[in-house]
């Protein structure tokens, strides 16, 4: 905890002394930041949008995660099927979302079904690939003893594939949420109304460069919350991820 | 004596690799049976044979279940206890797959799990058991179920000395309150005659019994001496 706080501190420092020597309005300094941080909270626009990203993040990642897991455990479970299901998500995988914003402003418009759809898109296939590798490879240790103990088909994936493929499904969720967020901020960018990627387009209009640099700071705090929440989320449902005899 | 288990010219591939040809034994009830042979020579398949892990490619396997709900269950070279179950349900595990009535599960867990010292960690999880505990548990898992035969497939091999001791008592102290036979592989010598009534020498490529050795017709020194004359050769 210290060790971290330290580093944030250096990390204002180094900062502060670089916006010093860049003396320019576009580089602005930590001291001018919070001021543009209190009155946007003042204002109450901070917290309406940062309302706004979330509140598209929690749709479009909940249609993620409940496709993700559904369909990546079939892929993982059935063999032929589910690897060539797994071969043309892989094509698609590596395509950005922020790719995806043209054409989802095309097919649903501007407002916050595209947002959803780029969310969804970020966070699905780190979800899909995740819980169908997990799946598909369930530890033959674990299996073998599900055999030896004649246990059903339904028993076995109940009780030992589900729970052996957790720790994945927890890690692919955990990536899917940061990419969803980073997501969320790539499609209010050019396709939406209010939150706090348009909240930086605003700014840039108006050369509110401190406010900007607030929004930034902004999404990286509710970031890295997310990315905390779940690293607890998954510690306190998975807490035999470390242990095995 | 009844016959638990029958094999009759069994044999058995990876694949192209022969690895078992012209097995053929028997396991009577009550007896602990020790099939004893080098690393790598087939041992846990023949053992993964009986527990109906691997189906032979040619030949005869029977399990007779002599009055048990089930024929056999296997205890393995390491406890391979499930980490996400608490030593209760990693028992309770076994029991609902072999669809024991319900109302019979605390008297099953807590009579075994007495025996073996561990009643106060039903609890417990499994990452907090140390490794001879867990296979003391991977042995009442195995038992709660009533088999008709135990199947060990070298389950003190990932011991210590004073662990692997406290696993021998324990499991000649199960044995005998149960009555369940017993089937073990081992490739160590001192352990087949600690353990076994008879013992099977499993010896060539593919492998087949060479010889059986009944312990209790001669002295323990003549039986080492056979065995190793047996492996030797």
């Amino acid at each position: 905890m210290l060790r971290r706080l330290v580093a944030i501190l250096v990390a204002v420092l180094v900062w502060h002394t670089a916006a010093s020597l860049a003396d320019s309005v576009i580089f602005p300094a930590p001291v001018d930041c919070v001021t543009a941080a209190q009155r946007a909270v003042e204002n109450g626009s901070l917290v309406a949008n940062a309302k706004a990203s979330l509140a598209r993040v929690a749709t479009g990642y909940a249609i993620a995660a409940l496709f993700g897991v559904l369909l990546g455990a079939l892929s993982g479970i059935t063999a032929v099927v589910g690897l060539g299901f797994r071969d043309v998500l892989e094509l698609l995988r590596p395509i950005p979302p922020i790719a995806w914003v043209p054409i989802a402003i095309l097919w649903f418009g501007l407002g916050d079904s595209s947002a959803w759809f780029v969310v969804f898109l970020g966070a699905f296939f780190p979800i899909f690939i995740q819980v169908s590798h997990a799946f598909a490879n369930c530890p033959e240790e674990h299996l073998e003893v599900a055999r030896a103990y004649e246990a059903s088909p339904m028993a076995t994936f109940l009780w030992v594939r589900i729970p052996a493929a957790a720790p994945d499904i927890a890690q692919g969720l955990r990536i899917g949420l940061g990419l969803a967020w980073t997501s969320v901020i790539a499609a209010e960018l050019v396709g939406v109304k209010n939150g706090l990627g348009d909240r930086i387009q605003q700014l840039r209009y108006v050369a509110d460069y401190e406010g900007m640099v607030v929004c930034m700071i902004a999404i990286g705090l509710l970031g890295w919350s997310m990315t905390a929440f779940a690293n607890l989320a998954q510690r306190w449902f998975i807490p035999w991820q470390k242990s095995s005899v | 004596m009844a016959e638990v288990i029958r094999i009759e010219n069994l044999s058995f591939s990876y694949g192209d690799k022969p690895v078992l040809d012209g097995v053929d034994f028997a396991v009577e009830e009550g007896r602990a049976t020790v099939i004893l042979g080098p690393s790598g020579i087939g041992k846990s398949t023949l053992l993964k044979l009986m527990a109906g892990l691997l189906e032979p490619t040619t030949g005869r396997l029977e399990v007779r279940s002599q009055g048990s709900a089930v024929g056999t269950r296997m205890v393995f070279q390491t406890p391979r206890l499930f980490p996400w179950l608490s030593v209760r349900k990693n028992l309770t595990f076994a029991l609902r797959a072999a669809k024991v009535p319900r109302e019979q599960w605390d008297q099953r867990i807590e009579n075994l799990m007495d025996k073996v010292g561990l009643l106060g960690e039903l609890d417990l999880s499994v990452a907090e058991l140390s490794i001879g505990m867990a296979q003391r548990v991977a042995l009442v898992r195995s038992l709660v179920c009533e088999p008709s035969v135990l199947l060990l497939d070298e389950p003190f091999s990932s011991l210590d000395p004073k662990r692997r001791r406290q696993l021998q008592d324990d499991l000649s102290s199960l044995v005998s309150f149960t009555g369940v036979s017993v089937v073990m592989v081992t490739h160590d010598i001192e352990e087949a005659l600690e353990v076994g009534d008879q013992i099977l020498i499993l010896s060539g490529q593919p492998a087949r019994i060479i010889s059986t050795i009944t312990v209790a017709d001669q002295p323990v020194d003549e039986a080492r001496k056979l065995i190793e004359e047996h492996l030797l050769r």
